[in-house]
């Protein structure tokens, strides 16, 4: 479906952002007349012309440099005033204001018309839109990954064991620039998950996984996130589990976001149970804790994208508020539910189906 | 038993990556010879085997894919085991580059210098 385009609209926001930049270049001018007054300082004039008109033939501010150095011309011819250093002033700032009119000329416009600001005629529908943005993401999200990969590497290689160079304060500092470096990583990696899976829901690959061995695997490789507050690991797994037909990593991901999200938001000596139950026509898995829980209030709210429980920032300040939200998008990818049910200060059960037939 | 230094060649055009590298690989008692881009790897194994060759995708110019359609036509082409080092790795990405002939694709932010380490050992000591 082709976009309406609102002309009305667009022409006001344009016409309002573009009084702004001349009101910002008045002011500036202004400025530097001022100070013309109190400068004795003349120069020859050419050189920067040719200034001016490099600037006016690159810059959408053109036309205003043409007419402001046509006006220092005439004062030239009638007064054989030549223009002061303030002018050169003016051209220095001159690329500045330009950034700044931008960014005024922009949100002014997203506020008017986000459609004018995204320049939406550009694009012949929406769908073309959608992959347009589908893809910046994700070249931004690689083009991140590159130095945040980088940072890793470096920081690994001046905590590692063989490295005695550094002080005991420095280390400490450097592990925790680390630990961000790691979050920003991880939250890299959501993103461009999260991008995938919006916007190609039905063309996950598809294998056969066998449930059991899969969270066996899962629960031995998150142990050591139990240390800490000695939490005990449970399986309550049926016997005879058949196979599933899904992304096994896609599987991992929602596995691996509720058992850790159950042991981070858990008290101490807590436990974690995950438990299967096999219905007719699906496989159910529950995630339960002892931890914190969570309000009936937030039932809504606590899929949404960036939303973090209250109650959890207070546990634990770490968190991108995406992890829930990415297992929602992954279960309803392969058209399961997922719902929890909770006791504040007693535990949350996370609970989501995956269907048996493929 | 006649231990030789293993060759490594490195394929990577960012400093942040290859300074690393270099170092941590010089450091295990590997031979490391850098090529900052593609084509100037292709010269350098137009003349020069090595035993394992780590390859980045992006690179301006010859990229990696480029790179290893390029070897295989190569005189003197030893299959050396190749493995592709890269930010890349949507699906689509990781069989290309392995049906190109890349024993492996490592997503480097994922993994850890350590780990990267532990691939290239296992690669040079099956």
């Amino acid at each position: 479906m082709p976009l309406p385009i609102q002309p009305a609209e667009n022409k006001i926001s344009w016409f309002k952002a573009e009084s702004v930049s001349i009101i910002l270049a008045l002011l500036t001018l202004n400025a530097f007349e001022l100070l013309r007054y109190f400068s004795f300082d003349y120069v020859d004039p050419f050189p920067f012309l040719i200034v001016v008109l490099v600037y006016a033939s690159f810059t959408s501010y053109g036309l205003i440099t043409l007419i402001i150095t046509l006006l220092y011309l005439i004062d030239y011819f009638f007064t054989n005033n030549l223009p002061s250093h303030s002018f050169f002033a003016y051209l220095i700032v001159f690329p500045f204001l330009t950034i700044l009119d931008n960014l005024i000329k922009f949100s002014l416009q997203e506020k008017f018309n986000p459609t004018v600001a995204l320049n939406f005629e550009k694009f012949r529908s929406r769908q073309e839109f959608e992959k347009t943005k589908r893809e910046f993401i994700s070249m931004a999200a690689h083009q991140l990954k590159t130095p945040l990969g980088g940072m890793r590497w470096n920081l690994e290689m001046l905590l590692g064991n063989k490295s005695t160079v550094l002080n005991q304060s420095v280390k400490a500092t450097l592990t925790e620039v680390y630990a961000s470096n790691l979050k920003m990583i991880s939250l890299v990696n959501n993103l461009l998950e999260i991008n995938k899976l919006v916007n190609n829901k039905n063309s996950l690959p598809t294998e056969a996984v066998d449930l059991k061995l899969t969270i066996q695997n899962l629960l031995n490789d998150t142990k050591y996130l139990t240390h800490q507050n000695q939490i005990d690991l449970i399986l309550e797994a049926e016997p005879d589990l058949p196979k599933v037909y899904l992304d096994p990593k896609a599987f991992h991901e929602v596995l691996l976001n509720l058992v850790a999200n159950a042991i981070k938001y858990n008290r101490d000596r807590g436990k974690v149970v995950v438990k299967t139950r096999l219905t007719g026509s699906e496989v159910i898995i529950s995630v339960t804790d002892t931890g914190i829980g969570i309000s009936q209030e937030e039932n809504k709210k606590i899929f949404e994208r960036f939303y973090r429980s209250p109650k959890a920032i207070e546990k634990s300040s770490e968190g991108s508020g995406l992890g829930l939200y990415l297992v929602k998008l992954i279960v309803e990818s392969w058209h399961g539910k997922i719902w929890f049910t909770s006791a504040v200060n007693q535990g949350t059960t996370f609970s989501f189906t995956i269907p048996l037939v493929k | 038993m006649i231990t030789m230094t293993k060759k490594i060649l490195l394929v990577e055009d960012e400093p942040t990556y290859y300074k690393v590298l270099q170092k941590a690989l010089t450091d295990e008692g590997f031979d490391v010879t850098l090529a900052s881009e593609g084509k100037q790897a292709i010269l350098i194994l137009n003349r020069e085997t090595f035993d394992l060759i780590l390859l980045d995708l992006i690179m301006p110019g010859l990229n990696g894919f480029d790179v290893l359609e390029k070897v295989k036509t190569l005189p003197n082409w030893n299959n050396a085991k190749i493995l592709v080092l890269s930010n890349l790795g949507q699906i689509e990405e990781i069989r290309r580059s392995v049906a190109m002939g890349a024993a492996d694709h490592i997503i480097k932010a994922n993994l850890s210098l350590p780990e990267v380490i532990e691939k290239v050992k296992v690669y040079l000591n099956p």
